[in-house]
């Protein structure tokens, strides 16, 4: 399996006033294709600045960033547009819907501003609707929706175009805790069924654990990171259940 | 608890020593395996106590007769007793406390290894619970589900007490220019002059 996301040496200042102590330092990881990776971290510690970079919304200082095999960190700001829309979807905390658009126009925007067929399009938008259990809600307007309903919409939308990576930036952080395990499910679903890359920010180490693998920053660094090794994994099943003797 | 495990048991309706090792192993969901050892000693206690009575039953012909055990009301009140009181939940005696401590005073351990280490294992044991909890949804799951939501919370109190930890070990380092302790691997015990290390009193 190759590596959908290649980051090397990936540093990032934020001039200003004060000290320009990097909000990210040094930070090299892989993200192989059809992985669901969380970020995880205290608040401030450079995780937002980290997936930007990964998702070419910001350029390092230094360092590479490579998705689908083409180094990002270079190109000019109409080709990282391009590059985006084609290979990046992204869903924040605020699912920042337009307002006065429908949830299926919504969700067919950012199809129709690229080259695809309008026809391909409204399909696409079906199937997904269809896969987030959204199909009832296709004429409503965002106002009218729960946040977790809001959510979904943002997931839909940033799928649209087929990216070949679906970055999230505590995804369930303006959600309650049943609305916030729907979405996790569904990054579950996505990952397992469809082979969706997933890159997923999050404080929250609840939240984290529903990723294959858990990278923990701190102080702009990659601290350690933590997947659920095949021995261990089972170990508590198995105490509950008495699966394994 | 075997003891008040079995109390329970017994209260819910008479029954003989297997059952009620079969019983137990359901109620502590394996977690600790009972031996029938340690079921029936804990039963001729009890009996002794006039906890409970046992009676000799024949099942059928071609086996030995059985003892089927029943309540006493010493036996209800002892329970009752136990279902009065608060569960016992804090624990000062922590070996993850013991073990900073001592990788501390004796220079013989990296403390931020093993903080990290820690947390490794506590985000693998989040990652399982939290697929186990999934698999839990049924109505009739319920109890197992809240179980395992229970090991959760526990866990998120873990990871945050890492944090502080984390928090100590930084800013001594900060101090100290950031060396860890195993890096100074002496033949001697160092004394670290001005930090003794965590332990209680001194
Ligand atoms: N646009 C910005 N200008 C200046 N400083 C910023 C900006 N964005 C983030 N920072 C700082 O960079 C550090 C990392 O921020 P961020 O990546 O948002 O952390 P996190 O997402 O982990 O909370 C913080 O100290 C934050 O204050
Ligand atoms: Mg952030």
């Amino acid at each position: 399996m190759g590596s959908t996301i290649r980051a090397t040496g990936l540093t990032r200042v934020y001039r200003g006033e004060g000290n320009p102590r990097p909000a990210v330092q040094d930070v090299s990881l892989e993200v192989a294709t059809g992985e669901f990776v969380a970020l995880m971290g205290p608040s401030g510690c450079g995780k937002s600045t980290l997936l930007n970079m990964l998702g070419g919304i910001d350029r390092p200082d230094a360092g590479e960033v490579w998705v689908a095999g083409q180094r990002i960190d270079g190109l000019s700001e109409t080709r990282l547009a391009l590059f985006r829309r084609k290979h990046v979807g992204i869903v924040f905390q605020f699912f920042n819907l337009i307002q006065n658009l429908d949830v299926v126009a919504n969700i067919e925007l950012p199809g129709l501003l690229g080259r695809g067929s309008t026809a391909a399009v409204r399909v696409r938008a079906r199937e997904l609707m269809s896969v987030l259990g959204l199909s009832e809600l296709a004429g409503k307007m965002p106002g009218k929706l729960s946040g977790g309903e809001r959510q979904r919409v943002a997931i839909a939308r940033a799928l649209i175009n087929g990216p070949t990576v679906l970055l999230a930036d505590e995804p369930t952080g303006a959600l309650d805790q049943e609305n916030g395990q729907g979405v996790l499910r569904l990054f579950q679903e996505l990952h397992r069924d469809k082979g969706q890359t997933i890159v997923m920010v999050t404080h929250d180490p609840k939240v984290a654990a529903y990723a294959g693998r858990i990278l923990v920053m701190q102080d702009g660094r990659l601290v350690e990171e933590s997947r659920p090794a095949e021995a261990r994994m089972g170990r508590l099943a198995a105490r509950l259940l008495g699966t394994r003797g | 608890m075997i003891k008040e495990a079995l109390l329970g048991l017994l209260a819910g309706k008479p029954m003989h020593g297997y059952d009620l090792k079969v019983g137990l192993d359901k109620l502590f969901g394996r977690a600790s395996p009972v031996n029938v050892g340690q079921v029936y000693t804990a039963i001729a206690k009890m009996e002794k106590a006039g906890l409970i009575e046992g009676a000799l039953v024949v099942r059928d012909q071609q086996r030995p007769e059985t003892k089927v055990y029943h309540l006493t009301p010493a036996g209800l009140d002892s329970l009752r007793q136990w279902f009065a009181e608060p569960v016992e939940r804090v624990d000062l005696r922590d070996e993850f406390f013991v073990k900073l401590s001592l990788a501390q005073r004796t220079g013989r351990g990296d403390v931020a290894a093993i903080v990290r280490a820690q947390r490794a294992a506590a985000l693998r044991d989040m990652q399982e619970l939290t697929a186990l909890r999934e698999r839990f949804q049924g109505e009739q799951e319920v109890d197992l589900r809240l179980l395992v939501e229970g090991a959760v919370l526990h866990l998120e109190a873990d990871l945050a007490w890492l944090e502080l930890w984390e928090k100590r070990f930084a800013r001594r380092g900060d101090k100290k220019g950031g060396t860890s302790d195993a890096k100074r691997d002496g033949l001697h015990h160092s004394s670290h002059g001005s930090d003794p290390g965590l332990s209680w009193g001194g």
